[in-house]
């Protein structure tokens, strides 16, 4: 073994605890890393599941824009080809259920349940789309039902159970009754509209399939599977399909077949291979596994602070050792190999404890929440070798310097070992280029304007700048904050003189990287709750919902007239929307990004939605727009591609580029975020950013859209003296709105939701910034058990002059409350710092503006969190030097 | 031996300059036991380091066995350090958390040498110098003789023809101190070495058969002890000194 080697294993087995710090730093920093690794790839592996499942063995699908409906005559044409196995269509619709408990068919008390009805082609849809049956059996005759397991769970129905259409006019009585006065007057609504009553259906349910659903963040509607037949009878949608697939003979036919009939459909029919299906989300994925990266190279970076701080303490400790190794022959590569190999040694050992525990802790999340995680344990190869390698280039990156200062070492300088001060100069230089640092990042994310060159440059330079930045600045910074705080703080803690100033001072590098090693918790902190609340602040507050929405399936006229005509309702609009792709925003390397184009008629959506102008007027858009080939874009196009009235946009749908005139820039009205609140629409693989505005004409020229997925609803506050209740009136258009028709919710209750979701992702957010104190909490716990032993001498000699125990533990308190006072001021600044950034690189690559600055009370929160966690670091060392005796403390080796 | 010619060097503290060396001329061409005296502040530290390859003089050569020191570069010094010539010190420096055979290994641990061949010779030593029993005990359970003795062996793991000493029993009781420059007498007889003691202790540089006397940076004279005890050491010391 290798000299330096021996050496090193010597010196960290000799001093186990500091050791144990220091390892455990980089245990948990990949820990994390590989926890958060494995979690994402849990959900991804959920994610591909249900596309896989949806795909199913189809080699190809065919289905029409904005999920509409299209005529199952196209089968036949399919079938005809010769390349062709099988063709399978199927039916997906809105349908609502209850389960029946008598034995006379009346209806039992349970509430009904919207869901996804499936219909199916019996004898050809489980060759293609074998379900996963976990109780019961597949279907084989009609009358029978297929449920999945939310379905079963909100029917509370099982196996040989009956289940009832729910049809409106059966339930008007009923809802009539529970709302008063107003159902008087929606029964008068129902009878005036003059649909005729029908037994409901019922089904037997056959079985119970699993779920394939999509894991935190994405709860999907309740499903059932029916015969397509019998769907067609309850919902009267005649010889329509939602999408063919078809399994071909050779399945390598597939992009060649594409390319050969693709043309050959009417407008916004697709023929698509499966391949192009699941493309889209591998390149999520990928954009997730950069920001993957990213966060596992500022945890790696501050880990590695944290090891160049105790390992450079370790060298200072051992200087009279080094000279001696120095006198009898060490050379300067042997002294400095020896930090490298210690570094090596202590990344090495935090990988191979962290990396399983992280394993364990994905695996305990997984089973602790099947539901947020149903995609089970996953291993992200990516994730756990960024771990390995982080680990182990944090050690060496931290075993640099002291490598450095260790082969630097003069033989004759360390072994006189003369108390030397830190020079002023050099703290000062400190101060000057870790300024310099930080304005580097600065630079790059104010100075350029290019958001890719922005982008790019702040992840390869701009971060670890900034970070290193505030590292070098933590010690001028600490030195300002013992000048004017020391004394005073001494006086508060009964340490005489300028016991605890002059302590600090004759240190500053290691109680200043301390600090550094601290703040990086709170700047997150309060990164994340500026940039979270401003969004909730600056954007969701200022989104302007009407009274209601209506979303569903293919949503039929004869619907739509009908809750308009109810007594509450004063009008409506109904929208249709179309994942579409866009360079307005967005990475280069990502390729485009999804925009959503957000369709209308002009007139009656101005009359309802409250939109602001930025450029263009109603006036003078509505005409163009219904020329058509006109669009009004969001806001956020223009602050990130100075889109205006008059520019031509290119939107890119199916790989094909459409292009329009811009004839107005108008404040989202948030339809995108409510299309997804509902989840009606299977695109929680799409991840769109804004949204363009344009009519229903050109929805229906260009992408060959015609069906309606929402509705916006105006309404009353009372009708006839009777006041409305908006929760009434949703339940009440949920239950009796006809067809189509999945869910409904008021436009506060939808924003009250939302603001919800984002506050509590705050807070789970904060969770990760505590964590990060945490895992800092180890370090700065070694350091201070490094810079006690580093002066039990000296501890020795003010105890052996007169000085109480009770003095050597506040003194150290002190120090420790320097240190927090330092990292809270380095934090907060640091965090300031990177929510501005984060404020920058919204409005380039989205063009969403936010402002604002650190919420007060969040901020307070982090900085006690920070004190506090620094002084229970303190606190085991304090205990142990507390302990000691008199002798014990001058017997101690020095230097 | 050891041969300094016009041999100069300064250091600098934080205002000034000092002169530590101005100009030492030294022989000692056969192996025996040596003595450095002189006042705090003369130059035996300063000289001891340079005759050690600690460091390189300002001005003027130095030859220890057979080697040019004031050529050397630094890594030609490290190995000079490492395998020609043995060091001990007046505060032991043994680490902390090697046992004493591993104290006395490591010069040979830090040139790679055989595990097998350095476990031996490193049992001869300790057991020549009346340690082995203290071989696998770590320094803080050795007491201060048993401590020097170690860090005797280790200076002489490789043979050297040059031992240097500076102040070695500075921290030891007067028994300990006393069976250790025995021991260094009976080393410079029975391995040929020169051995060169700095002290300021009479007691002790009566063992060496002569005693070269430094004051202010340079070589002020010479007593050979023949005949002469502790007491008469420091007398002849003392004239020496009053004399100038």
């Amino acid at each position: 073994m290798r000299p330096a080697w021996r050496l090193s294993i010597n010196n960290l087995s000799a001093r186990p605890s500091r050791t144990f710090l220091l390892v455990a730093t980089v245990l948990l920093s990949s820990g994390l890393i590989a926890a958060v690794s494995c979690s994402m790839a849990s959900l991804h592996q959920g994610l591909k599941a249900r596309v896989e499942a949806t795909v199913g063995r189809s080699d190809m699908r065919i289905d029409k824009a904005g999920k509409d409906l299209f005529p199952q005559d196209l089968l036949r044409a399919v079938e005809a080809w010769p390349e062709t196995r099988l063709a399978v269509g199927r039916l997906r619709d809105a349908l609502t259920l209850r389960r029946i408990t008598s034995g006379d068919g009346a209806a039992g008390p349970t509430p009904p349940v919207g869901l996804i009805a499936n219909g199916v082609m019996l004898d050809r849809e489980f060759e293609l789309r074998p379900l996963n049956i976990i109780a019961g059996k597949p279907l084989s005759a009609p009358g029978q039902i297929l449920l999945d397991e939310r379905a079963a769970q909100l029917l509370k129905a099982g196996v040989g159970d009956r289940v009832q259409v729910v049809r409106p006019e059966s339930t008007l009585e009923r809802a009539a009754g529970s709302l008063g006065k107003l159902g008087e007057l929606i029964k008068k609504a129902g009878q005036a509209t003059g649909v005729a009553a029908q037994a409901p259906p019922t089904f037997v349910v056959a079985g119970i399939t699993k779920q394939p659903a999509i894991g935190i963040g994405v709860v999907l509607r309740p499903e059932a599977v029916l015969p397509i037949d019998a769907l067609r009878a309850i919902t009267g949608r005649g010889q329509l399909i939602s999408d063919a697939d078809i399994i071909l003979k050779d399945s390598r036919d597939a992009p060649a077949l594409a390319s050969r009939h693709a043309a050959a459909f009417e407008t916004g029919i697709t023929l698509r291979t499966s391949e192009k299906i699941t493309s889209g989300l591998n390149a999520n994925i990928q954009q997730s596994q950069v920001g993957m990266t990213i966060v596992s190279m500022l945890a790696y970076l501050a880990a590695s602070f944290i090891i160049m701080t105790g390992l450079t303490t370790n060298v200072n400790e051992r200087q009279r050792e080094l000279a001696m190794l120095r006198c009898i022959g060490g050379t300067r590569w042997q002294m400095g190999e020896g930090q490298l190999v210690m570094g090596l040694l202590v990344g090495v050992m935090g990988a191979l404890g962290g990396v399983p525990l992280g394993m364990l802790g994905a695996l305990l999340l997984v089973k602790l929440f099947p539901e947020q995680l149903p995609g089970g344990f996953a291993i992200n190869p990516l994730g756990l070798s960024l771990a390995v390698a982080g680990s182990i280039m944090a050690g060496l990156l931290g075993a640099a310097w002291p490598a450095i200062r260790a082969a630097r070492t003069s033989p004759l300088e360390a072994l006189a070992v003369r108390s030397r001060p830190a020079r002023g100069s050099r703290i000062a230089l400190c101060g000057v280029v870790g300024a310099a640092l930080a304005g580097v990042h600065l630079a790059i994310i104010f100075g350029l304007s290019d958001p890719n060159t922005v982008f790019w440059g702040d992840i390869t330079v701009g971060l670890p700048s900034m970070f290193v930045g505030y590292f070098l600045l933590s010690v001028p910074l600490l030195v300002v904050v013992t000048y004017v705080l020391g004394p005073a703080l001494g006086r508060l803690l009964r340490v005489p003189g300028d016991i605890l100033p002059r302590t600090i001072l004759a240190t500053p590098y290691r109680f200043g990287f301390t600090a550094g090693a601290m703040m990086m918790g709170l700047a997150l902190l309060v990164a994340i709750w500026t940039n979270g609340r401003s969004a909730v602040e600056d954007w969701l507050d200022n989104l302007r919902f009407p009274d209601a929405f209506v979303a569903g399936v293919a949503i039929p006229e004869a619907t739509r007239d009908k809750i308009a005509a109810l007594p509450f309702v004063t009008d409506t609009v109904s929208i249709q929307m179309l994942p579409m792709k866009t360079t307005a925003f967005g990475l280069k390397a990502f390729d485009h990004t999804s925009t959503t184009f957000i369709a209308f008629e002009p007139e009656p959506f101005f009359k309802m939605t409250t939109l602001t102008w930025i450029q263009g007027t109603p006036e003078d858009a509505i005409p163009k727009l219904k020329a058509g080939g006109s669009v009004l874009v969001a806001r956020e196009f223009q602050a990130t591609r100075g889109i205006s009235v008059g520019d031509s946009i290119t939107l890119t749908y199916e790989d094909k580029p459409y292009d329009f005139r811009v004839v107005g820039v108008v404040s989202s009205p948030g339809l995108d975020i409510v299309n997804k609140w509902f989840e009606v629409g299977e695109d929680y693989a799409e991840q769109a950013v804004n949204a363009v505005f344009g009519t229903r004409d050109d929805m229906r020229r260009l992408f060959g859209v015609s069906s309606v997925r929402l509705m916006q609803i105006g309404l009353r506050t009372e009708v006839d003296g009777v006041k409305v209740d908006d929760a009434a009136a949703m339940r009440t258009i949920k239950e009796i709105g006809g067809a189509g028709i999945i869910d409904a919710g008021s436009g506060r209750q939808i924003l009250d939701e939302i603001r919800g979701y984002l506050t509590g992702s705050l807070y789970v957010f904060s969770l990760i910034a505590i964590g990060a104190m945490l895992v800092a909490c180890f370090g700065v716990a070694n350091l201070i058990v490094a810079g006690i032993q580093a002066r039990q001498f000296e501890f020795g000699v003010l105890r052996a002059v007169g000085a109480q125990r009770g003095l050597l533990a506040r003194l150290v308190i002190g120090e420790a409350l320097i240190i927090a006072l330092s990292a809270c001021i380095l934090g907060v600044a640091m965090g300031v710092h990177g929510a501005k950034a984060g404020q920058r690189l919204n409005e380039l690559l989205i063009g969403i503006k936010l402002t604002g600055w650190p919420p007060l009370w969040p901020t307070v929160f982090g900085c006690v969190a920070v004190i506090f966690i620094t002084l229970a670091a303190a606190a085991p060392a304090i205990i142990g030097l507390n302990r000691k005796r008199v002798r014990e403390l001058l017997g101690a080796v020095r230097g | 031996m050891i041969r300094c010619v016009n041999v100069h060097k300064a250091y600098k503290t934080a205002d000034r300059e000092v002169l530590a060396l101005r100009g030492i001329d030294l022989t000692i061409d056969s192996p025996g036991f040596y003595a450095i005296m002189g006042a705090s502040g003369s130059g035996k530290s300063t000289l001891m380091h340079l005759l050690g390859g600690l460091d390189k003089p300002d001005q003027g050569e130095i030859f220890v066995a057979g080697n040019a020191l004031h050529t050397l570069d630094e890594r030609a010094l490290t190995l000079f350090r490492r395998t020609q010539i043995g060091i001990v010190f007046q505060q032991f420096n043994l680490i902390p958390t090697l046992t004493a055979r591993e104290n006395v290994e490591l010069p040979g641990m830090l040139a790679g040498d055989d595990k097998a061949k350095l476990h031996k010779r490193s049992g001869e030593l300790l057991e020549r110098l009346g340690v082995l029993q203290r071989a696998g005990h770590r320094p803080d359970a050795l007491s201060g003789g048993e401590q020097q003795r170690v860090a005797i062996a280790r200076s002489l793991l490789y043979s050297p023809r040059v031992l240097l000493a500076d102040e070695p029993t500075g921290n030891l009781d007067s028994v300990s101190s006393a069976n250790l420059w025995t021991l260094l007498k009976e080393l410079s007889q029975t391995q040929e070495m020169t051995v060169v003691m700095v002290t300021h202790e009479p007691a002790a540089a009566a063992n060496c058969e002569r005693i070269l006397v430094l004051r202010d940076g340079k070589m002020f004279g010479q007593i050979e002890t023949e005949g002469l005890d502790a007491a008469g050491v420091a007398s002849v010391y003392q004239q020496l000194v009053r004399a100038a």
